[in-house]
């Protein structure tokens, strides 16, 4: 994927200000700033869902400027976000359900990624406002990681999560890696990130200012 | 497409069933318009029986803008909105399938109305057909509006807009569909009344812009 002096605007902010930055098969980037300074912006752009106001992009080749191009995007990479994209009145298991649907993901690969991560399943029939942040958090990356796209972009993805479902949440995360899959993840947690991570892109004001391998 | 509104339909319609929204608030609140309206109104014999199609469709309206917010707000939690563009659903199966789950809510809660009127004003009821014909293609035509809307005023305290924007643009549908049972009342109707088929255009032309537009407002 490539973006060339992209700019973003959230209402007339630029969020992303002309900035330069792409990853190629097998990379695991960690994305790292201080709040606000366009990693969220950076990650939404690439996943096709914030329109590109100028520059250009591409995701597996394919355009990010216009609406097919983005729809087809989105249809290719798995998102963890700040929000969970769950809804709070269904169990996790119909939440999951939905999900595995919408992605044409076989229910197979949902539980196994479920034990994986060692999601207890007392809390399948649980509706999701009754579960912990960590719970949910659990969930969304069950249904991130299960879809099995060839780029995976992760938000924090350790926020919320105890320090043993951060350790097998690492673990597998160099496997997919070691497998071939890129993997861009915008976390505060660097210590931990850069220990699988291939490189690390900084962003400030809007930009990607510094990369090292 | 279809795939992807029955799932998007099946998924509201269960998170309806399970928060009872439905039930505990949009029944009792159409209840208290009804009677509302009756202690306005119950001034005159039959006033409230001539009255009754405004009234009808003035009182399902509320209830549908209601439904219509709880839906969106459902999206704006968690971010769930992003959820369905991810998942890569077709913006006209998701269209599709918000109003499908609009109109059978719109149903129970218009069925209830017209029993409510039926026994609090004693109005007639018979030609049940044409009414219920002509209650489905209205219902419709206002919630492929609402769905339309919805969308583009969901989250960012821009949710009271709604109200403001379905309105004025429904407002032939609701022209269309109580002329079509002030004929019912005056007892002059047929299935080629020619209000019931300007709602079914309505329903169609309604329908089919929102199919089209509907992908682009997602993204906005």
């Amino acid at each position: 994927m490539e973006l060339t002096a992209v700019t973003v605007l959230l209402g007339n902010f630029p969020a992303l200000a002309r900035c330069n930055f792409s990853a190629y098969e097998g990379e695991v980037v960690l994305i790292s700033g201080a709040n606000g300074s366009g990693k969220t912006t950076l990650l939404r752009t690439i996943a096709g869902l914030v329109r590109i106001h100028s520059g250009s992009g591409a995701v597996f080749g394919v355009g990010l400027r216009d609406e097919v191009g983005r729809r087809t995007v989105r249809q290719s990479v798995s998102y963890l976000a700040h929000g969970s994209h769950l809804y709070d009145d269904l169990t996790v298991e119909e939440n999951l359900r939905f999900i595995a649907r919408g992605t044409k993901t076989d229910w197979s690969d949902i539980e196994s990624m479920c034990e994986r991560m060692q999601l207890p399943k007392r809390i399948m029939n649980l509706e999701v406002a009754h579960t912990s942040a960590g719970q949910r958090k659990k969930v969304t990356l069950v249904a991130t990681l299960a879809q099995g796209s060839e780029l995976v972009l992760l938000d924090e993805p350790h926020a919320a999560l105890d320090s043993e479902a951060k350790e097998i949440f690492d673990r597998y995360v160099a496997e997919m890696a070691s497998s071939g899959a890129t993997m861009l993840v915008a976390s505060h947690d660097q210590g931990r990130v850069e220990a699988f991570a291939t490189r690390t892109a900084e962003v400030r004001g809007g930009r990607v200012v510094d990369q090292k391998s | 497409m279809f795939k992807d509104a029955w799932l998007v339909a099946s998924k509201d319609l269960r998170i309806e069933r399970r928060s009872r929204v439905l039930t505990n608030q949009l029944l009792p609140f159409t209840l208290v318009i009804l009677i509302i309206f009756a202690f306005t109104f119950d001034t005159h014999p039959n006033l409230l029986v001539t009255l009754s199609p405004g009234l009808f469709w003035v009182a399902s309206l509320f209830a549908m803008t209601i439904a219509l917010q709880r839906s969106f707000s459902l999206e704006a939690e968690n971010q769930a909105r992003d959820g369905l563009l991810l998942y890569g659903l077709e913006s006209a199966g998701i269209f599709l399938g918000k109003v499908v789950a609009i109109v059978i809510q719109s149903a129970i809660v218009e069925l209830f109305i017209g029993f409510g009127i039926v026994i609090l004003y004693a109005a007639p009821l018979h030609e049940v057909v044409f009414l219920a014909l002509s209650a489905f293609t209205a219902t419709i035509g206002i919630s492929c509006v609402g769905v339309v809307f919805g969308a583009m005023v969901t989250g960012r305290s821009r949710d009271s807009l709604l109200p403001l924007l379905i309105f004025p643009v429904v407002a032939p549908v609701l022209l269309s569909a109580t002329k079509a049972w002030e004929d019912y009342v005056r007892g002059k109707v047929s299935l080629g009344d020619p209000w019931l088929g300007l709602l079914v255009v309505f329903a169609i032309a309604f329908g089919a812009v929102g199919v089209l537009t509907f992908g682009s407002i997602l993204e906005e």
